[in-house]
C-alpha cells in the first residue's frame, strides 16, 4: 500500500529495502501530555532507529509549560527510557535524533503563538531540511481542534507549498454524538481537506488487524467460507482487565459504547464484514468498509431493550487483587448510571450476512484483558458419529487474536489416536510472537509511519465516522431515556458481565466463548 | 528464546546406503516420546512444525558449537527439517552414519514448545557422492527447501549441482571466498547459466549501508545533485587472504549502485603498491570516477567497509556513509552548498550469522537486484584483469 506521494528512488525500486519516510517536521500539540511522552516520541524514536525516518526530520512540541529547547529534549529522553520496548537508549543515537527536537511554549487559542510556530517551522526548514514537509498532531481534547484549526489556516500553515504536504492526525473521540462529529469535521474540513485528515485509531495499527486483509484476501480458503452459508455467528470481544484508571471524570461524560465500541470495536467490525476491494488503494479499502457499515441494521428501542445490554461493575477482585467497584472510582458519581459493559447484536442485512448475529461486548474489569474476533462456523449437515461421540466436541471456530498474544487459531474436531473412537477439538495455532520470531512494530509506528508516507488506508474516514456514530445513536438515546430504571451495578469485577448477556445468547442456544 | 535439543544416532554401512524408514521411524519415536502430556495434563507438551526444509553443507564440524548457534538461531523463527550434510571428502575411508534430532523452542512455562528436527548425515570418502541420493527422500513434500553451502560453491562439483537442483534457494557467504575475484566470478557465471537462486550473507551485511545511501534519493531537494555524482570513493580494510584483491563488500556496494543507476563501466585498474581501484564510469550524462582505496583500521573482519561518499564535485555537493565508534555505528552527512549539513547517527544492525541466515529463509523471489550487483561487480574484475 504505497503512496503515490513517494519518491521513484532507483535505488530502492525491486529491492527489500524498508520505505523511509519523506523529509518532515511533526508539530505536536499538547506535547506535555501522556501520549506524547508514553507513544509518539518513542514510537518516532525507534522508527528513526530503524532508518525509517529521513535524517531530515525534526518534532515540535507544543504547550502550555514553559520550557526550553533542551528541557523538552531530557523530558523525552527519560520518556523514551520509561516507554518504550526496549527501554534502553543509545545516548550517542538519542543525541542524534535529539538534534531534531523542538519546543514551543504557546496557547492553542493565541495567534500570536502561531505566528512564532510558522516562523520556527522555516527555521527548522532551514536548519533540518525538513522542506516544507508537516504534519500537525492534535494531542489535545477535541474542544480545541477547531480553535487549533482556524489559527492554523489564519497562520497559512493549513495549505502546503507547491509540491510539499501538511497533514493534520487528529485522535479520538471523534465527537461524543452524531451531531459534535459532524460539528467536528465540519470545522476540520473548514480548514483541511478531506485527504489531508488522519482519523487515527490505533486499533488499526495492530499486526493482527493488519493481518484480516491478507487472512481473507491472500488465501483462496476463507473467502468462500465468509457468508451466512457455513457461518453461524460471531463473537467479538473487547475485554479490559483495568477500571477508569482515575479517569472517572472523564469516562462520566464517555461510557463504553462511546469510549471503545463506535471507534475501535466497529473499525475493526468493518474489516470482518466488507467486500473484497478491487485493490490496496486506501479509498478502494475504505469505501468497503463503510458500505458494508452501511448496511449494519438499525436499532430500533424494541431491539435494543431485547438484543442489547449494558452494565457496571461493583466490586470483585482481579488477578487476586481486591478492586472497587465502578462508583467507588475517583470522578464517579455515587449513584452513575454510566456503562462500563455494553453488550450489543448487530445484522448486516445484506446478501453475505442476512441472518447471521455479530454479538459484541466490551467491557472494563473483566477477569482479563483480550480482544478477539470469533467467528462459529455451522455444524456438519450430517452427523456420521454420533451424538455421544460427537458431545464433547464443539463447532469449529476461527479465532483472530487482537490482543495480547496476537495470532489466529482454527479450532476443529479430530480423531484421538485409540482403538475406540473419540473425537475431540484440537487448535491449529498461528501466534505472531513464535512464528515469525520477530518484534512487533507498536501501533503508533506503522500509524504514524503511514502518515508520514500518505497512506490513509489505516484512518478511519469523516463517512466512517459519522456512520459509526449513527449506529450508536439510538442505543445511547434509549439508554439515556431509561437510566432511572437500571440497576446498576449489575456484575463483579473480574466476571465475564451481566448475566443478562449470556442470555440473549442462550435464547438462540449458543453461548459466549470463554477467551 | 531457550532452545532444547535432543539426540538419537542411527548408523548405517555404506553399502546399504541410507535407509529412510529407519530415519523416520527412529524420528517418530522420538516425537512420540516427547509429546507424551504431562502427568496430570490431557494436552501435548509440543507441536512438531515444520516450514521449510534446510539442507546445510559443510565440511567439518570442527566448529560445531558456532553451527549450532546458528541453526538454534534459525529455529526460533523457522521451525525446519535441517538436513546438516557434514563431508569429508579426503578421507580415505568410506563412511556413512545419520544422527537423528529435535529442536525446540521453549516458550514458557506451561506452554507449547515448537519443535523442528534435524538430521545429521555424516559421509566420507567415496561416499561423499553418494550424499545427494541420501537427502532427496527426506526432504518434507509441500514445504519450501533451502540449501546453506558453508563453503565455496562451485558449479563443477557434481554434489553442490546436485543438492541445488532439488533446492528453492541457496545461501552462501562471499565474504568467506578464499579468492574474491576468481570465486565472484564463478558465482556470477552459476546465476547466469542457471535458474538457480542465490542468496549471499555479505550482501545482507550491505543492507544497512544500502538502506542509508538510498535514504538520499528519498529527498527530493537532494536529486539535482544526486543526478550529478561525478565521484566516488569507497574506503575498506583490505581481507587478510587474497591481499591483491578487493574484499567484495565494497565491489558489490559500487556494483549495486553503478546497476541501480545504469552506470556503465568504461575501465577498470588496480594500483597494488597503494591499494587503489579506479574505476570509470559513463553515467546517462557525464563520466564517474570510482575511487576504492584500502585503508588500514580498526573493525572487525567480515564487515570491512568504512565509508562510502558520493560527491557532485563542481556542485559542491557530498553525501557520505561512515562507520563510527569501532564500527557500531553509522553516520550520514548530506552537505549541498544551499542549506546547512544535515547529519544523522544510527546503530549498526548488531545481526548475528543466524539471523541473516534467519532472514534470507524468508524469501523465495529471484533477487535480481543481488543479481544487478554481483554481475556489475564481476565486470569490474574482468576490467581488472584485463
Amino acid at each position: 500500500m504505497h503512496s503515490p506521494a513517494v519518491l521513484d528512488n532507483p535505488l530502492r525500486l525491486g529491492t527489500r529495502l524498508e520505505r523511509t519516510a519523506e523529509p518532515c517536521a511533526v508539530v505536536i500539540f499538547g506535547a506535555s501530555g501522556d501520549l506524547t511522552k508514553r507513544k509518539l516520541v518513542p514510537a518516532l524514536y525507534r522508527l528513526y532507529q530503524q532508518r525509517l525516518l529521513a535524517a531530515e526530520f525534526a518534532i515540535i512540541g507544543l504547550s502550555r509549560s514553559p520550557l526550553s529547547h533542551d528541557q523538552f529534549r531530557n523530558r523525552m529522553n527519560d520518556a523514551v527510557k520509561e516507554f518504550s520496548e526496549a527501554r534502553m537508549v543509545d545516548e550517542d543515537v538519542w543525541h542524534s535524533f535529539a538534534q531534531g527536537i523542538y519546543y514551543l511554549s504557546s496557547d492553542i487559542g493565541n495567534p500570536e503563538d502561531y505566528q512564532k510556530l510558522a516562523a520556527l517551522l522555516e527555521e527548522v526548514d532551514r536548519e533540518r531540511g525538513t522542506q516544507g514537509n508537516r504534519l500537525f498532531y492534535f494531542s489535545v481534547a477535541p474542544r480545541f481542534y477547531g480553535e487549533a484549526v482556524k489559527r492554523l489556516s489564519e497562520a497559512g500553515l493549513a495549505k502546503p507549498k507547491e509540491g510539499r504536504w501538511t497533514r493534520v492526525i487528529i485522535e479520538k473521540p471523534f465527537g461524543t454524538d452524531l451531531e459534535t462529529a459532524r460539528q467536528l469535521n465540519r470545522q476540520v474540513l473548514e480548514h483541511f481537506s478531506e485527504s489531508q485528515i488522519y482519523r487515527i485509531d490505533h486499533y488499526l495499527g495492530k499486526e493482527t488487524v493488519q493481518n484480516l486483509l491478507a487472512f481473507r484476501f491472500a488465501n483462496g480458503i476463507f473467502e468462500p467460507l465468509w457468508n451466512r452459508q457455513y457461518i453461524d455467528h460471531l463473537q467479538v470481544t473487547n475485554a479490559e482487565s483495568v477500571g477508569v484508571e482515575g479517569r472517572g471524570s472523564y469516562y462520566e461524560t464517555a461510557g463504553v459504547v462511546r469510549d471503545m465500541i463506535q471507534n475501535h470495536v466497529f473499525q475493526v467490525l468493518s474489516l470482518v464484514a466488507m467486500e473484497p476491494p478491487a485493490n490496496l488503494d486506501a479509498e478502494a479499502v475504505r469505501d468497503e468498509k463503510v458500505k458494508a457499515m452501511m448496511a449494519a441494521r438499525e436499532f430500533t428501542a424494541e431491539r435494543v431493550r431485547a438484543e442489547c445490554v449494558r452494565g457496571q461493575y461493583g466490586p470483585g477482585a482481579i488477578e487476586g487483587k481486591p478492586v472497587p467497584g465502578y462508583r467507588e472510582e475517583d470522578g464517579v458519581a455515587s449513584d452513575s448510571t454510566t456503562e462500563t459493559f455494553a453488550m450489543l447484536t448487530m445484522y448486516f442485512d445484506n446478501w453475505r450476512w442476512a441472518g447471521v448475529p455479530f454479538y459484541i461486548r466490551s467491557a472494563k474489569r473483566m477477569p482479563k484483558r483480550v480482544t478477539e474476533i470469533a467467528i462459529q462456523f455451522k455444524e456438519a449437515p450430517h452427523q456420521l458419529y454420533g451424538d455421544e461421540v460427537m458431545e464433547q466436541v464443539g463447532p469449529n471456530q476461527l479465532i483472530i487474536r487482537i490482543q495480547p498474544d496476537e495470532g489466529i487459531t482454527l479450532r476443529f474436531a479430530a480423531k484421538v489416536p485409540d482403538q475406540i473412537t473419540r473425537i475431540r477439538n484440537v487448535n491449529m495455532d498461528f501466534r505472531y510472537g513464535s512464528s515469525f520470531g520477530v518484534e512487533l512494530a507498536e501501533a503508533y509506528e506503522r500509524l504514524l509511519l503511514d502518515c508520514i508516507l500518505g497512506d490513509s488506508t489505516l484512518y478511519a474516514r469523516k463517512d466512517m465516522t459519522e456512520r459509526c456514530w449513527e449506529i450508536v445513536m439510538p442505543i445511547l438515546t434509549e439508554w439515556a431515556a431509561s437510566a432511572s430504571k437500571v440497576d446498576f451495578p449489575n456484575y463483579e469485577a473480574g466476571t465475564w458481565g451481566p448475566s443478562a448477556s449470556h442470555e440473549v445468547l442462550e435464547r438462540s442456544n449458543r453461548r459466549w466463548r470463554r477467551p | 528464546m531457550q532452545i532444547e535439543e535432543q539426540q538419537s544416532e542411527i548408523r548405517f554401512f555404506p553399502e546399504g546406503g541410507i535407509d529412510v524408514r529407519k530415519i523416520e521411524a527412529e524420528l517418530m519415536s522420538m516425537w512420540t516420546e516427547m509429546s507424551r502430556p504431562e502427568s496430570g495434563t490431557d494436552a501435548p507438551a509440543l507441536t512438531r512444525a515444520c516450514t521449510l526444509n534446510l539442507i546445510v553443507y559443510t565440511t567439518e564440524l570442527s566448529d560445531s558449537a558456532h553451527l549450532a548457534d546458528i541453526l538454534d538461531e534459525v529455529a526460533r523463527r523457522h521451525p525446519a527439517r535441517t538436513l546438516l550434510l557434514v563431508t569429508d571428502r579426503d578421507s580415505t575411508e568410506t563412511r556413512l552414519a545419520a544422527y537423528v534430532a529435535t529442536r525446540c523452542q521453549i516458550l514458557g512455562a506451561r506452554t507449547k514448545q515448537v519443535c523442528g528436527e534435524q538430521i545429521t548425515i555424516e559421509v566420507a570418502g567415496n561416499a561423499v557422492d553418494l550424499a545427494a541420493s541420501a537427502i532427496a527422500p527426506l526432504l518434507v513434500p509441500d514445504v519450501p527447501v533451502f540449501l546453506w553451502w558453508d563453503d565455496i560453491p562451485h558449479q563443477d562439483d557434481q554434489l553442490f549441482s546436485r543438492i541445488l537442483a532439488m533446492t528453492d534457494r541457496a545461501v552462501i557467504d562471499s565474504a568467506a571466498f578464499d579468492n574474491p575475484y576468481d570465486d565472484l566470478l564463478k558465482l556470477d557465471t552459476l546465476m547466469r547459466n542457471g535458474d538457480s537462486l542465490i542468496s549471499d550473507l555479505n550482501w545482507g551485511r550491505l543492507t544497512s549501508w544500502r538502506s542509508l545511501t538510498a535514504s538520499f534519493w528519498d529527498v527530493a531537494d537532494y536529486r539535482p545533485h544526486l543526478d550529478n555524482i561525478d565521484k566516488v570513493i569507497v574506503e575498506f580494510q583490505p581481507p587478510g587472504v587474497a591481499s591483491d584483491q578487493v574484499a567484495l563488500q565494497p565491489l558489490l556496494l559500487v556494483g549495486w549502485i553503478a546497476s541501480r543507476l545504469s552506470w556503465k563501466l568504461e575501465s577498470a585498474n588496480f594500483d597494488k603498491g597503494n591499494n587503489i581501484t579506479h574505476i570509470s564510469y559513463l553515467a546517462p550524462n557525464h563520466p564517474v570516477n570510482v575511487i576504492i582505496c584500502g585503508s588500514e583500521y580498526e573493525t572487525q573482519e567480515i564487515d570491512p567497509l568504512k565509508s562510502i561518499r558520493l560527491l557532485y564535485t563542481t556542485g559542491r555537493a557530498e553525501f557520505s556513509v561512515i562507520l563510527e565508534d569501532e564500527g557500531s555505528k553509522l553516520e550520514t552527512t548530506a552537505i549541498t552548498p544551499d542549506r546547512p549539513a544535515v547529519q544523522r547517527l544510527v546503530a549498526c544492525e548488531a545481526k548475528s550469522d543466524g539471523q541473516r541466515l534467519s532472514s534470507e529463509l524468508s524469501f523465495l523471489k529471484r533477487d535480481k537486484v543481488y543479481e544487478g550487483a554481483v554481475s556489475a561487480a564481476a565486470e569490474i574484475i574482468k576490467a581488472v584483469r584485463s
